[in-house]
């Protein structure tokens, strides 16, 4: 007979306590096959591959609605900042329209406050613009002529189409969607017909004159159109005409006044409250100065709402695709039983045959959220692109549906009036970094339930003698 | 003070208890065997060697008696001591239960990785337990790449990695043609016996358990000598 064997302490082996170091290099390893492998005898294939791609299938759409939607809102609140509410407003109360008090002149104290960058006059009231046969009802705004130089940020956010935004004589900066309504182009003449703004009353939208009520008589003031421009949303800038404050004293005598003030960084709420409280302080009784949260509330509330809810409803994707991590983990323990049960047998410590389950989740997990938030990122920088290609593949199939001797009217999927013409990407790094911890942290818990019952597995009642 | 034997089944009795019936596989079963001895048991088929060899292993109770293997009773280890039990056994069944995502080699350094041996160790021991089995060729394939055959073999090399004290082996022979079972018994028992190891075998395969230095049968409930053979 041969000499016994050596034990296992003899060998350099601890047989009670295995090196925790080396366990958990196996658990990994455990994990990552779990996770990756190939067919099982049956050819069947095993692994949570499959859940990889459901959860990264789920958070192309959640991160293309995060990224559009962010750029979308950001981009429509910074029109809104930039060339509607400004970052505060002064508005001039009522009464101090007969004191002969001067906005012009109200508006340089305010500029010189401390964190104020510009201070803008303006006067702003309904008209109607008349145009050969067509009239329309526009806001009109009365600024000074050098905005464009002075306000950056109204410059950043205005695009011309035709002619410039020169506002000096009488001259009229239409929104293209004005222009459009009045069939009008740069070099027309068309006339202002100032009424005062209470007594104009404009339809559900309906802007031709049929649909407004009038009263008193009309002041008419010719003007002649020296630029198009646009916002890039349309629903913002569609009413909007713009002609210089010297041209407003005659066209538009019963305007409303206020000073846009525009600050550093609007979003920065402590400076703009300073702002904001210093400008009360200056102008005193003679107006109300509020910021650009408390005049667009509604809008943003509105803005707010309708991001909650998309996120909300891709969420809910993003959740049972990550429950699929669940039945994906209880597949891959049903068809590995015997190999677990073998692993148990050889000394596997429960714990660790946990572990390993739950790490090849939690590593489905991770790979799904990094796949889909890169596929989803790439889709958000290229949305624009993307949405035309949709819309021409579409407009392209109606036009074979109409037949070739009809002309189909080109598809839009969504109307450009409520959206921004050229979707921003705005990268929400917080938000995404959160959607993908919250995946990974989702798709761990998930494994871990089928996890647990393979750890608490008898080896015997796997270890049958049959494969 | 000498070292306790590695295998010591003492009145062990284990009834499998039904609605119907109780049918009592085991009726103070008595077994003994020394550091590097060899035993086979035949019975025929339900008449408990498996169990037997389960109970062994840890990976079924006792109803009565002791089961010691290298000193420590089997039936007192709760779960948790169970694992590192387990680790001091070989184990090989009929089906070779390789994981099929891993190679020949890295089957065979499992025992030793879960018992906490360091990478490198493990890969060395692997490589010269696959060049006992006349694996090395194989030793970077995965299980379907393998023959039945081959696969029992790196069963047999997975069994023996760790240094057991004792290797349990049920119908390891089961599965492969004959030829192919010839070989995988010569290499059990010849590796076993050139390593000092204590090895029970259950099998219904007698040329099998003529290897063996102690043939027992088991028939009703009880082990009997049916031969004995001296030590090469």
């Amino acid at each position: 007979m041969t000499a016994p064997a050596p034990t296992l302490a003899a060998r350099g082996y601890a047989p009670g306590a295995p090196r925790r170091r080396e366990l958990a290099r196996l658990v990994l390893a455990l994990a990552w096959r779990f996770l990756l492998r190939r067919r099982t005898v049956s050819g069947v294939r095993s692994g949570l591959r499959g859940a990889v791609l459901g959860i990264a299938l789920s958070l192309v759409p959640l991160t293309v609605v995060m990224v559009v939607a962010n750029g979308l809102i950001d981009g429509i609140v910074d029109r809104y900042l930039e060339l509607g509410s400004y970052h505060a407003q002064v508005a001039i109360a009522d009464s101090q329209l007969a004191s002969g008090a001067s906005v012009e002149v109200v508006a340089g104290f305010v500029a010189a406050l401390p964190g104020v960058e510009v201070a803008i006059p303006e006067r702003r009231g309904s008209t109607l613009l008349a145009a050969g046969g067509r009239r329309v009802v526009a806001e009109l705004r009365a600024v000074p002529v050098d905005l464009p130089q002075t306000d950056r940020g109204f410059a950043a956010m205005v695009e011309v189409h035709g002619g410039s935004f020169d506002l000096t004589g009488n001259g009229v900066v239409l929104s293209a969607e004005l222009a459009r309504q009045l069939s009008v182009a740069v070099g027309d003449q068309l006339h202002l017909v100032a009424v005062p703004s209470n007594l104009i009353a404009p339809v559900a939208g309906d802007a031709e004159l049929g649909a407004a009520r009038l009263g008193g008589p009309p002041r008419l003031t010719a003007v002649r159109v020296q630029g198009v421009f646009s916002s890039g949303y349309q629903e913002l800038d569609r009413r909007w005409a713009f002609v210089s404050l010297a041209t407003a004293a005659r066209a538009l005598p019963a305007g409303r006044e206020l000073i846009g003030i525009k600050v550093g960084d609007p979003h920065d709420p402590a400076a703009l409250a300073a702002v904001v409280a210093e400008a009360q302080r200056l102008v005193g009784q003679l107006g109300r100065v509020r910021d650009w949260k408390v005049l667009e509330a509604a809008s943003l509330r509105s803005f707010e709402s309708s991001r909650a809810l998309l996120l909300f409803v891709v969420a809910m994707i993003v959740v049972i695709a990550t429950v699929n991590v669940a039945s994906a983990t209880v597949s891959v323990s049903l068809t590995r039983r015997q190999e677990v049960a073998y692993l148990k047998a050889m000394g596997l410590p429960p714990a660790a045959v946990f572990a390993s389950l739950t790490l090849a989740g939690t590593l489905a997990g991770a790979a799904g959220a990094i796949l889909g938030v890169a596929v989803g990122l790439a889709a958000a920088v290229n949305i624009n692109e993307a949405l035309a290609l949709v819309e021409r593949g579409v407009s392209w199939v109606a036009q074979l549906v109409a037949g070739a001797g009809q002309a189909a009217e080109p598809i839009a999927l969504i109307d450009r009036s409520f959206y921004l013409e050229s979707i921003p990407f705005t990268l929400p790094a917080e938000q995404v970094a959160v959607v993908a911890a919250a995946t990974v942290a989702l798709a761990t818990l998930a494994a871990a339930i089928p996890a647990l019952a393979a750890a608490r597995l008898r080896p015997l009642a796997a270890l049958a003698r049959t494969a | 003070m000498s070292s306790p034997p590695p295998l010591v089944v003492d009145q062990v009795w284990k009834t499998y208890r039904s609605e119907a019936e109780e049918l009592a596989v085991l009726r103070g079963t008595s077994l003994r065997l020394g550091a590097g001895e060899s035993a086979a048991v035949t019975g025929a088929s339900g008449s408990g060697k498996s169990t037997l060899l389960n109970l062994i292993g840890g990976l079924d109770q006792v109803d009565s008696g002791s089961i010691l293997v290298g000193g420590v009773d089997v039936a007192t280890l709760p779960e948790r001591a169970l694992a590192a039990f387990r680790r001091r056994l070989g184990l090989v069944f009929q089906f070779h239960h390789l994981l099929r995502d891993f190679t020949a080699s890295e089957n065979v350094q499992l025992p030793l990785l879960i018992g906490g041996a360091h990478r490198h160790a493990a890969g060395t021991r692997a490589a010269e337990l696959i060049a006992a089995v006349g694996l090395t060729p194989h030793a970077s394939r995965y299980p379907h790449q393998l023959s039945g055959g081959e696969r029992q073999r790196v069963a047999i090399a997975r069994a023996l990695a760790a240094h057991p004290e004792v290797v349990l082996a049920d119908e390891p022979t089961g599965n492969l043609d004959e030829r192919n079972a010839g070989e995988v018994g010569d290499m059990l028992f010849g590796l076993a016996e050139q390593r000092g190891v204590t090895l029970l075998v259950v099998t219904h395969d007698r040329s099998l358990a003529a290897r063996a230095q102690l043939h027992l049968h088991l028939e009703h409930g009880q082990l009997h000598v049916a031969g004995e053979r001296s030590p090469p």
